[in-house]
């Protein structure tokens, strides 16, 4: 049987279950000869086949030797592939301009990247290796997906807050103006910051410090007390009112320091996260790396079945396991692996 | 295909081993257009990543405080209403004296 007939036969299959109620959903999508057809797609479908332990199946497509159970395999990974493309898909549309634009506008590091090679060139850099990244390491895409629709959905819960705030600032007449003067300070670069500490100070002191409302109400028995509490009651919304005046800020000076001030006290490195200390650096040069590279190709080439660009693939994978810290997660994670695994490639010679 | 030169791991590496992060940091941004395009891709969207998991945790905070915030002022102005009852009885008390 032809292998275009064999896929169409599996597929008809699957179509069929899915008919007599199977409780798998179906991704619709391209058939597997559509997805051969397109060199992009196939090239993704092969990375696909192979970081799921399948590369035998794309071998094989090749070379027309699929046996009815590996069309069936096959048809099963076709599906997960348009998963991972579907995923992408709605990546993507979450990605527009706008939002890389303002991720960039909230890093020095980034805008400076993007002078460096155009903002479309950042745009395009971020976008274009979705799919790679999808396959690759799902796990890291999973993490930007996730981020990226974490901050939709606290960017719309803040808007409904915002509301509640711009309230509380208008009833107890609560300005910006101290913020903007700090801001326009030019004596004390760290005014600004320094404003959105002492607020948030105050803040901290008046939350850590509230006892239970309902008690000191029970107790204040005469007038006297009772004028005395209230007073104190506005003082403290006064108080939390200043600093929540910061969260309702267009100036992204004052925005910045309410934001270092508060991921100061709550962010800290996940123990996943590779440190800067943890990354390691070549033990040897490229000339190192050739030479370990020429023992290992020896005493493989001669194994059954023996592969060139197989063995250097496996090659790199075990040098990477044992120089690279093993450790997956974070910034220095992400750079130590792509600067490794080109240098490394690009020593096998 | 292009890969990382041994020249540019070196310089890096010699940074890395100065221990000082933010050289570091520096280091790939200055010279990024110096690593070949997929290892700029790769880079780039861990700068990207970095700053996009900066502003989820950044807008999270703020989220928390207003919603911390607003919690307080509203207990406070709850008992600011049950002070003024307070009053009101009080002095309904001192009137019928």
């Amino acid at each position: 049987m032809p292998i275009f007939e064999k896929f169409r036969k599996a597929e008809q299959e699957e179509k069929t279950k899915a008919a007599q109620g199977a409780e798998e959903k179906k991704i619709e999508g391209p058939t597997i000869k559509q997805i051969l057809a397109d060199k992009e797609q196939s090239r993704l479908f092969g990375l696909h086949l192979e970081k799921q332990g399948h590369r035998e199946l794309g071998e094989k497509i090749k070379a027309g030797q699929l046996s009815p159970e590996e069309v069936g395999e096959l048809s099963a990974e076709r599906q997960n592939f348009l998963a991972t493309m579907e995923s992408v898909k709605t990546m993507r549309e979450r990605l527009s301009s706008k939002n890389i634009e303002e991720i960039v506008a909230s890093s020095p590091e980034l805008k400076k990247i993007a002078d460096s090679v155009g903002a479309k060139g950042l745009r395009d850099a971020v976008s274009r290796d979705l799919e790679r990244l999808a396959i690759e390491d799902p796990e890291h895409f999973k993490n930007i997906s996730g981020a990226i629709e974490n901050i939709e959905l606290t960017e719309a819960s803040i808007k409904e807050e915002d509301k509640k705030v711009s309230e509380i600032c208008r009833k107890y007449k609560i300005g910006e103006s101290e913020y903007l003067e700090a801001v326009r300070d030019k004596n004390n670069p760290n005014a600004v910051y320094d404003l959105v500490k002492s607020r948030m100070g105050r803040f901290r002191k008046i939350f850590g410090s509230k006892v239970s409302i309902g008690m000191e109400i029970a107790g204040a028995n005469r007038s006297a007390d009772i004028r005395e509490l209230s007073s104190e009651y506005d003082s403290c919304i006064s108080g939390i009112g200043e600093a929540l005046r910061a969260t309702i800020t267009d100036n992204e000076n004052v925005w910045t320091a309410l934001v270092a001030d508060l991921r100061g006290e709550r962010v800290e490195r996940s123990e996943k996260e590779m440190s800067f200390s943890e990354l390691s650096t070549p033990p040897v040069d490229g000339k190192g790396i050739q030479t370990e590279w020429q023992t290992y190709r020896s005493a493989h080439e001669k194994d059954p079945g023996f592969s060139e660009d197989q063995a250097k693939e496996d090659f790199t994978s075990e040098y990477m396991d044992k120089n690279v810290t093993k450790k997956k997660k974070g910034f220095w994670s992400v750079v130590g692996k792509a600067l490794w695994e080109s240098f490394i490639q690009g020593n096998l010679k | 295909m292009d890969y990382v030169s041994d020249a540019l791991m070196k310089e890096f590496s010699e940074v890395v081993a100065r221990g000082n992060e933010e050289d570091a940091r520096k280091f790939l941004v200055n010279n990024l257009k110096q690593f070949p395009q997929d290892v700029q891709d790769k880079l780039i969207i861990a700068f990207f990543e970095e700053a996009l998991s900066k502003k989820a945790s950044g807008l999270h905070a703020v989220a928390d405080f207003q919603k911390e915030g607003l919690e307080a002022i509203n207990d406070l102005e709850h008992g600011k209403r049950q002070l003024e009852e307070k009053q009101k009885l009080l002095d309904l008390k001192e009137s019928i004296k």
